[in-house]
């Protein structure tokens, strides 16, 4: 296209005369790169993205859910589970890789992130046998004083990974057989949930070897269904069954105390149908000593990994309801915040977030499009 | 409002939003979602697709393309007869995973009970179309072979990357 040289000049002389009397002219700039505080606000969330039409690249997206913004990201392997470290300096993905991008030769690593710059400072590699499922909560987990890092492997054979955080290095890798997942407990043991109904416990020493194990017996897998993906306060575990029965289990003595069971469910809201569902259905906010559920009505046992709209507030000392939030979206995945003044933060199978502000009981909004396929929502 | 009342509303507005049901699905794209929806949108999915492939065996009734056909109960995935396979090959250069899980699903045409391997398609990346997610039979994952939350594709030789899912019938169940 021609433009006349008359016709420039004005539109440039124009130009110049607005761009003169509105504004001073802009400085040249350097370019950047933006840096996350330390300590992490305690608010700061990690969505564990499984990006179900992918799978080969997945995501770990940082979330700042009180404004409603993102901050950041991890690029991760293969379904890549992930936990922060007790620290909050660091955070663990344990990430698969292919040679070939889709094909060729597997490789696993534990990747060690910095939670500032969310770039890998080191790495591990593990035995290429990590679980690949949808992001189980404990199938990745850090000792309590951040020695070691445990990683779930299944092929199906069941095992767990010890990865020495000091020494930088494999410690051992230990036969879970019949069991699945690590549950945390103290400085050296981690639990495993069985089909045989038991909890299995596991005691390592300070070089990340096997010392013992033993096996409680816990339910009866032939009479409930106990959903493995129970929330923790402490080393105090809660697994609720498929109809919402709550199996507190104590596991800071030698072996688990089984506290007592208690319900979800009134007789009359079991008129209604109504029963827990989701993936990561349970929440605790352990300075409110909260509990929250996902909750439908109309409940039949296929739903029991179903979304809803609805969570329940269950007071943990009393273990009675006492409130009932809502969303616009459809929740999956819930996390609580660990500090004063907690923040429910639900993962919705539509890729957003909500938001609930839980002083309050109040829904403050929705994080839009933060991902693909939220499997988990994790806090410092 | 019912649960399923809620469910069905915002889905109905979602197949209303956009142009095609497919568009709405990929825009869902998730396990859950297809799981949860799916069942929800079938009178608008049956409307729209007429008289969309049945299997032409009246012993083996429905459509191996809808999430709905019987031995897809407790399917998690995509299903490969979207992918350029069937109901029980995987798609070309896809390898079958050996090691699988299992669900029961009963033939609406002779109300008999049926074993059915889950088998993954392995060796490409996600398929990304039909996907289906009802967990009918589906069980913890402490009990991992009737748990479909887990890629099968640890068993293909390769263990591999996961493409799709087959159904195939293993028995009557006793």
């Amino acid at each position: 296209m021609r433009i006349s040289p008359i016709l420039a000049r004005t539109a440039l002389a124009l130009g110049v005369v607005l761009a003169g009397t509105a504004h001073a002219e802009l400085p040249v700039e350097k370019e950047g790169q933006v840096t996350l505080p330390f300590p992490p606000e305690p608010h700061r969330a990690y969505v564990v993205d499984v990006e179900f039409e992918n799978m080969i690249a997945t995501r770990v997206t940082v979330v700042d859910p009180d404004n409603k913004r993102m901050l950041g990201m991890l690029s991760t392997g293969g379904m890549a589970p992930m936990v922060p470290a007790r620290d909050q300096k660091t955070l663990y993905t344990a990430d698969t890789y292919w040679s070939r991008y889709t094909r060729g030769t597997r490789t696993d690593m534990l990747t060690a992130w910095d939670s500032s710059t969310l770039s890998p400072l080191w790495e591990v590699e593990i035995p290429p046998r990590r679980a690949n499922s949808i992001t189980e909560r404990y199938a990745l987990n850090t000792s309590s004083d951040d020695r070691f890092v445990y990683v779930y492997n299944f092929t199906p054979s069941t095992s767990v990974s010890v990865v020495d955080i000091k020494a930088r290095k494999l410690a051992s890798e230990i036969d879970i057989s019949g069991c699945i997942l690590n549950y945390p407990i103290g400085t050296r043991r981690f639990a495993s949930l069985c089909g045989n109904g038991s909890l299995q416990v596991v005691t390592l020493d300070d070089n990340g070897k096997e010392v013992s194990r033993h096996q409680t017996p816990m339910f009866d897998p032939n009479k409930v269904k106990m959903v493995e993906r129970a929330v923790a306060k402490g080393d105090t575990y809660y697994f609720t069954t498929t109809e919402g029965v709550i199996h507190p289990v104590d596991f800071s003595g030698e072996k688990p105390k089984f506290l007592p069971t208690w319900s979800l469910v009134s007789e009359e809201d079991k008129k209604g149908g109504w029963a827990p569902g989701g993936w990561q259905m349970m929440a605790l906010a352990p300075k409110l000593d909260r509990l929250y559920v996902l909750m439908h009505p109309d409940h039949k046992p296929l739903n029991w990994e179903d979304p809803t709209t609805i969570v329940w507030v269950y007071d943990l000392k009393t273990q009675k309801k006492i409130g009932t939030m809502e969303a616009p979206g459809l929740m999956w995945s819930m996390h609580a915040t660990n500090d004063d003044a907690p923040l429910l933060l639900a993962s919705t199978v539509t890729g957003d977030l909500e938001v609930f502000d839980l002083k309050s009981g109040k829904h403050t909004g929705t994080v839009e499009k933060i991902a693909k396929t939220p499997t988990q929502v994790l806090s410092h | 409002m019912k649960l399923l009342d809620i469910l069905f509303e915002r889905s109905a507005r979602r197949v209303a939003d956009v142009t095609s049901r497919r568009q709405a699905l990929s825009r869902l794209g998730s396990w859950l979602v297809a799981g949860a929806a799916l069942p929800l949108l079938l009178p608008i999915d049956r409307a729209s697709k007429a008289h969309a492939g049945e299997t032409g065996n009246p012993g083996d009734p429905g459509d191996p393309n809808s999430c709905d056909y019987w031995r897809y109960c407790s399917m998690d995935g995509f299903q490969c007869s979207c992918c350029g396979g069937t109901a029980t090959s995987c798609p070309p250069g896809a390898e079958v995973s050996q090691v699988t899980w299992i669900g029961t699903c009963r033939n609406p045409a002779d109300g008999k009970d049926y074993i059915i391997s889950y088998n993954d398609c392995c060796g490409k990346h996600a398929c990304g179309r039909c996907a289906c997610t009802r967990n009918d039979s589906e069980e913890p994952m402490y009990r991992p072979f009737n748990n479909n939350d887990v890629n099968w594709c640890l068993g293909a030789k390769s263990n591999s990357v996961y493409h799709c899912t087959i159904s195939v019938i293993r028995g009557v169940a006793q």
